[in-house]
This record gives C-alpha cells, sequence and structure tokens, in this order.
C-alpha cells in the first residue's frame, strides 16, 4: 500500500496537503484515502505509461545549454495539486488586479509616460530595459491591449500566503501541460476524482479564442486568426501545434506569411488569404527582420509597418517584456495603486535592487543567504540560490553583479510549499509553486487552468523544467 | 534661404532580387528650422509608398517589390526654405544651472546615455584628457568641443565606413560627418548634456554640387534657454540657413536614409547623388 504520510521534520516550509500535525488538510482528505488505497507499483507503471505517451506524442520541452539534452518530457507527477474555491477566488482576484495594471503600466510607458513623469517608476529602470521597444512608443493596439496572455509565477509562504514571484508577459508557455496533465490523470487515475467537483481546463483554448477574436483591428467579427510558431526546434512547439489544432487555426511559420501594402497575407495553394491577428511565439527580436534582429529568418518583414498601420493585431502586443522585467518587477505594487489607485491583492517577494550602491552591498554580503536572478532572463537560466551555491559560483556572481549591477536583482530565499511527489514508489515532499493563465481583450480573466511545477530533486527550490522540474495536475475546486 | 534638392540613390545588384522592404528616411522635415514646401519621391520599379511619423516626428517612408528586380532607384526632389539666421549667435548663455533645472531634462534620458553607435569606452575616456570643463558655461564649453573636433580629426572618406562607431571613429581620428558628429555625441552625453543626432544637406556654394558630398550629419545638443542648437563638428559651424534637416534621432542607426531587407543573396552596388541648388531671389519672391 502506499503510504500517505508526511515528514514531520520538515516543518520550515507549508505542506499543501498536511496540516503540521501530520493529517490531510480537509480539502485532501478524500484524496489522501483514494490514495491509500492503490498499490505503488501500479501507480509506478500507470506513470511510466503516461510519460511514455508524452514523450511518444512530443509533449517535450528542449533544455537549452544542455550538451546531452534535447527532448526531455516534463515529468507528470500522479499527487495532483488542490486549490479550494476560496483560495482560487484570493488568486483570481489579485491576478485580475495585476494584469490589468501591467496592461496599463504598458499603454503609459508607450505614450504619455505619466507614472515616469510623475517619478513613481524610475525612468532609468523602463529606459535601460531590454526589452523596452522604442519602436512602440506612440503607437495605437486595439481596446489599448497589451497582454493578452500572462503566466503569473505564485508560489506559498511558510504562512499560507500565495506572493508573485516573477511575472510572464511575453509569450509565456505551459498550458499544453494543464491540458495533458487532466487527460491523462483523467484515463490512468478516474478513481482519484471520484469524490471531487473539479472545475474543467479544457476549454481554455476556447476563451484564448475567444480573446484573439474579440483583438482583431477595426472589431472585425470573422477575423482571419493564425499561431506563428518559430518552428520544431523550439522548446514549446509541442504546445503550438496542440493550441493551434484546438482552437482550429492555421499554424504557420514567417516564411508562410507574407506582407503587401501593409497587410499580412497568408500564402496558401489557392494564394494569399488575409491575416487578422497573430498569436504569436516568437519574440520581438525575431519578429520583424526590418526592425528588429536584422538577420532573423524567424519573423515577417514589413510586420511592424503593417502592425503600425492597425491592419493586423499580435497576441501578446510587440514590447511587453519590459513589464516583465525582474527590475520592474518591484514597481508592479506601484503601478496597482498609481493605475487603479487599489492595494496589491497579491504580494511580491522582497527584492533588492542592485543598481542601488546600499542595497548592491547587502546583496553582495549575503550572496550565500540570498537567490540572485538575472533581471530579462527566464525559465530559471541565470540564477543563483546563494544557500546551495559553490563558492566558485557565488564568485562568479559577484564579478557579475559588480560589472553590470542593472542586469541582476536578488531576493531572499522563500520556503516554498510543498506538495507530496511520487519518488521511486514512495510520496516525499517536494516544492511546488503555481502558474496560472490570465487572458485579457476587454477585462481580465484567469480561467481556472493553472500549471503546478515541482521541484523533483531533494531539498531543491528551482521548479523550471529547464531546471529538473515536473509537474502535477492542479484541481481548482467548484465552490 | 530657399533650396531645391534631388537626392538619387541606386542600387544594382548582380543577380535578381525579390520581395524587398525599403524604409526611408529622406523626407526633410518641416519644423521650427525649415519648412518643405514641395517633396517628391519616386521608386523604380514602381511601387505603393506608406509613411508615418516616428517618435522624434520623423516621417519615415516604406514601400515594398515583390517581382524580381536587378534594379532600385530611389529619388526625391525637394523644395525646402529655411528659416534660421545666416549667422546665428553662439549659445553662451546656457549653463549648468539652467540645465539642470529644466523640467525637460527626464525626457532626454536616450539623448544622454549610450546607444548602438555612441559608447562611451575608454577611448572617450583618453580623448576626454584634452578637453577642459565642462564647467558652468556650458554652451560655449561645446562649442569649444566642435572645434576641436574640427582640428583634431582628419576628414577622410576612406578612414570609415556606415557602421563606423564612436569606438572606430575615436581609433582613426579620422573620418567623415557622420563620425565627427558621433563623437561630439559621445563627448556630450558623457558629460550629461543631452546630444542627438541630425542628418541632411549642407549648401557648400553658389554653384551646384553633384555627388554624395551634400549629404550632411551633424550634432545637436540641448542647451536650454536656447533649446536644441546645432553644431557641425565637421566644419566647425553653428548650424544656420545653410542646412537643410531630414531627421533627427540618437544616432545614424535610427536615421540612416535607406535601410532594407531583400530575398535572395547578391552583391550589391549601391550610389548616391545629390543635387543641391539655391533658388534666386526672384523666383523666392513668387513662392
Amino acid at each position: 500500500m502506499l503510504e500517505v504520510t508526511t515528514d514531520a521534520t520538515s516543518s520550515l516550509h507549508l505542506d499543501e496537503m498536511f496540516e503540521p500535525d501530520g493529517t490531510p488538510r480537509p480539502a485532501y482528505a478524500a484524496l489522501a484515502a483514494t490514495l491509500n488505497g492503490l498499490d505503488p507499483e501500479e501507480i509506478e507503471a500507470h506513470v511510466q505509461a503516461i510519460n511514455t505517451a508524452l514523450l511518444q506524442r512530443g509533449v517535450t520541452f528542449t533544455v537549452y545549454a544542455d550538451d546531452a539534452g534535447t527532448e526531455r518530457v516534463f515529468p507528470f507527477d500522479v499527487v495532483p495539486r488542490i486549490l479550494t474555491a476560496s483560495e482560487w477566488t484570493g488568486i483570481e482576484r489579485g491576478i485580475e488586479q495585476r494584469v490589468l495594471a501591467l496592461n496599463f503600466f504598458l499603454q503609459d510607458v508607450y505614450h504619455e509616460q505619466r507614472i515616469l513623469r510623475e517619478g513613481r517608476i524610475p525612468r532609468e529602470v523602463v529606459y535601460s530595459s531590454k526589452h523596452f521597444c522604442r519602436e512602440m512608443i506612440g503607437v495605437d493596439v486595439p481596446r489599448n491591449a497589451y497582454v493578452h496572455i500572462a503566466g503569473i509565477d505564485l508560489i506559498r509562504d511558510p504562512s499560507g500566503e500565495f506572493l508573485v514571484l516573477e511575472d510572464n508577459c511575453r509569450t509565456p508557455s505551459g498550458i499544453s501541460y494543464v491540458l495533458e496533465n487532466r487527460d491523462a490523470l483523467k484515463r490512468g487515475f478516474p478513481a482519484l476524482f471520484r469524490d471531487y467537483a473539479v472545475r474543467a481546463v479544457d476549454d481554455y483554448p476556447t476563451r484564448l479564442l475567444g480573446v484573439l477574436r474579440s483583438i482583431a483591428p477595426g472589431g472585425n467579427e470573422q477575423p482571419n486568426i493564425v499561431l506563428l510558431t518559430p518552428g520544431i526546434y523550439n522548446s514549446a512547439y509541442f504546445e503550438h501545434t496542440l493550441l493551434a489544432r484546438r482552437m482550429g487555426v492555421e499554424l504557420v511559420e514567417g516564411r508562410d506569411l507574407l506582407v503587401a501594402d501593409n497587410v499580412v497575407y497568408l500564402r496558401t495553394t489557392r494564394g494569399l488569404r488575409k491575416v487578422d491577428v497573430i498569436y504569436r511565439r516568437v519574440d520581438d527580436d525575431y519578429l520583424d527582420p526590418l526592425y528588429f534582429q536584422h538577420d532573423s529568418v524567424l519573423g515577417v518583414t514589413g510586420l511592424m509597418n503593417a502592425y503600425r498601420a492597425g491592419n493586423v493585431n499580435l497576441a501578446n502586443a510587440i514590447g511587453t517584456g519590459v513589464a516583465d522585467d525582474k527590475a520592474v518587477y518591484r514597481f508592479v505594487p506601484d503601478m496597482i495603486r498609481f493605475y487603479l489607485d487599489e492595494e496589491p491583492l497579491l504580494h511580491n517577494v522582497p527584492t533588492y535592487d542592485c543598481t542601488d550602491p546600499a542595497q548592491r552591498d547587502h546583496v553582495l554580503g549575503h550572496l550565500d543567504q540570498l537567490v540572485v536572478k538575472n533581471a530579462n532572463a527566464s525559465g530559471g537560466y541565470g540564477m543563483l540560490m546563494g544557500p546551495f551555491a559553490s563558492n566558485e559560483e557565488r564568485q562568479a556572481f559577484r564579478r557579475q553583479i559588480e560589472a553590470s549591477p542593472r542586469e541582476f536583482i536578488a531576493q531572499p530565499l522563500v520556503e516554498l510549499s510543498s506538495s507530496p511527489t511520487l519518488i521511486d514508489g514512495v510520496l516525499k515532499p517536494r516544492r511546488v509553486d503555481l502558474r496560472p493563465f490570465a487572458l485579457f481583450a476587454t477585462k481580465v480573466e484567469v480561467p481556472p487552468a493553472a500549471l503546478t511545477r515541482v521541484a523533483l530533486r531533494e531539498g531543491s527550490l528551482v521548479v523550471n523544467s529547464s531546471q529538473g522540474g515536473g509537474s502535477k495536475d492542479t484541481w481548482v475546486l467548484q465552490g | 534661404m530657399e533650396y531645391t534638392i534631388a537626392h538619387e540613390t541606386a542600387y544594382s545588384y548582380a543577380e535578381p532580387v525579390q520581395e524587398s522592404y525599403t524604409l526611408l528616411h529622406l523626407r526633410p522635415r518641416s519644423d521650427e528650422h525649415q519648412f518643405c514646401s514641395k517633396y517628391e519621391l519616386r521608386i523604380s520599379p514602381a511601387a505603393r509608398v506608406f509613411a508615418y511619423f516616428d517618435r522624434f516626428a520623423n516621417e519615415v517612408e516604406h514601400f515594398q517589390i515583390l517581382r524580381a528586380h536587378e534594379k532600385l532607384s530611389i529619388t526625391t526632389h525637394s523644395q525646402i526654405v529655411t528659416l534660421l539666421p545666416a549667422d546665428p549667435a553662439p549659445p553662451d548663455g546656457a549653463t549648468r544651472a539652467i540645465l539642470d533645472g529644466d523640467p525637460a531634462l527626464g525626457e532626454y534620458w536616450d539623448f544622454l546615455h549610450e546607444s548602438a553607435y555612441v559608447q562611451f569606452s575608454p577611448e572617450l575616456a583618453t580623448f576626454w584628457a584634452e578637453l577642459e570643463g565642462p564647467g558652468e558655461a556650458i554652451g560655449t564649453w561645446a562649442h569649444r568641443v566642435s572645434a576641436h573636433i574640427h582640428e583634431t580629426f582628419a576628414y577622410d572618406t576612406d578612414a570609415t565606413n556606415v557602421r563606423t562607431n564612436v569606438r572606430g571613429a575615436l581609433a582613426a581620428r579620422a573620418g567623415v560627418c557622420q563620425d565627427f558628429a558621433h563623437v561630439m555625441i559621445a563627448v556630450l552625453r558623457s558629460a550629461g548634456i543631452p546630444a542627438r543626432y541630425a542628418s541632411g544637406y549642407i549648401f557648400r556654394g553658389d554653384s551646384t554640387i553633384l555627388g554624395a558630398e551634400a549629404s550632411h550629419a551633424w550634432c545637436e545638443a540641448y542647451l536650454p534657454p536656447y533649446g536644441w542648437v546645432g553644431f557641425d563638428p565637421t566644419n566647425d559651424l553653428l548650424i544656420n540657413d545653410h542646412f537643410v534637416r531630414i531627421a533627427i534621432g540618437r544616432d545614424y542607426g535610427d536615421v540612416s536614409p535607406v535601410r532594407g531587407v531583400f530575398r535572395g543573396a547578391s552583391e550589391s552596388e549601391m550610389s548616391v547623388n545629390v543635387a543641391m541648388d539655391r533658388l534666386p531671389p526672384s523666383q523666392q519672391q513668387q513662392q
């Protein structure tokens, strides 16, 4: 029998499933009971089969900068992560507020720049951001919506409060795992769902399609939508194919599109077909060689002109990366106060600004206690986990911070919550985060389709897929 | 003064290219310095031209040619009235105190920092050793910087190319107007004075000048209470009624006259011809 218990010694962080006294939390009680009755070997065999199926179907990611690594499956864990209706409502409200403020911020920094003129955010922070796209200054976008799809990474601290770890406003990925994990768990372990009313995730593609339709230029109600992918070598290519298929839109690469007289067309066997909305999963830098990386072959020449002329819309807008720059992150609570006149519902993790000499000195003096992150990197790359790093790694970061302080921020190590995870037939506490996705056209919606990532290595606090993370089905319970 | 300007840029490709997309910064501005009363753009092969104003209020034109072509020519004809005086007074009243108290200063972040062509490099630090100041009288000082660059850099069309940045120009101590302008911009910015790049034309005399010589570039410094003041370090002049401005930007990269992307790997040859004529006063009165 599977032993569903908690490791009593680990009291520094919150356990999602168990109370401190070792009894299952109310929402988890039925699940714990069902799991208790399962045979570990049988579970292992099922999970193996699921992971093999995922690998065969290409539900994989690519580990960059890993010599051995090419395609890896994002390992699936059998124990779901549960969010009660009231927990979810808190998350939903907090993310609605945050994503709305991030959109106001983008509209502002590319137009009036009120928040800079009034000194609420130093101009330096915005203008020195790698992803602040000067070509977007003065460019109007439909409905003033910039971030149509956001992934907001949350962690849970020892008190049980959800904190925002980072915002992803460019081309956030991961929704395909949410959809696949639910399918896999339902097919492999239907018994687990027996006592639960879990909100469905499979209407996400329909909701995304609705957003893409409603942002078409000129309010066109029958827009032609395409999904632009960098191609098969991109780590999220599977997700691109899955979303295109489920939305019923064409999956295209840059070379399939053509700009003529400021209008974007799809080259088809029956001639050119006008394109109104592009859900693009190609980064800003590669979108248009006329304006950005001149040698890019992933983009579409002339796209920026068509976009500026208002003949095509892009999701997300160009230049949204300035909103998820990690040096801008610490100002998001101020954005919420400035644009919405509200107090933030979700709090940030305290963050040190390495451009401030006093804060930088503090960071350099406490590298063994802090987490240092590259301000513009994502995916867990360019990061120092101070307490676990070697002296050499810390010295390497010291030199980098001293050379380019703007490129780094530092945060105290947050003891994120754990969730029991099946490791070699035994349930072990492993740390988790949560990435809900927000959709925005006229109002922010947060579908109950969130990704839980789990750090599979013992003691690890890094959940990114590229850093040895796995994922769990995430249940948002009906109220 | 009133001028007519003809500006032709011609490309000839060794093999046909297709799907070419071109961005132009060629249309002279109409602003407080000048008024562009006539402007005509001709593209061969024929193309439909679109335009927009960029964030510096330059008018950017662009077009595409999808079918295969071996030649491309872009010709503009402009007529411009310049409104600046023939002999502008130097901005000697500009002081550091006035600049520091200027509410617009915060808006000029891009003109105070490094940009694609303008680096605050060790070469620049070395060059600084030759300059005294800036001290309080930053207007007088900026004028001296222009004169110093004019004196210590050789005008040499073979020393640099369009991709040469400030480091390269400082290393060569030579170059063309683009390099002189970039060096002055780097010096001013590193002294905390907003500086930007201006491209355009300079009228060199009453005889018609052929060739690319008339195409010009210079530096503008933000010196309140005067506002933006133009310096031409290539000729050690303050910008006067002999200058026609096409575009302003952080550096050459923002305002390159012709920029393009096409399909088909091909060698190309480019030629540029500019003819600038002053209209006789009688004709000016007819306008």
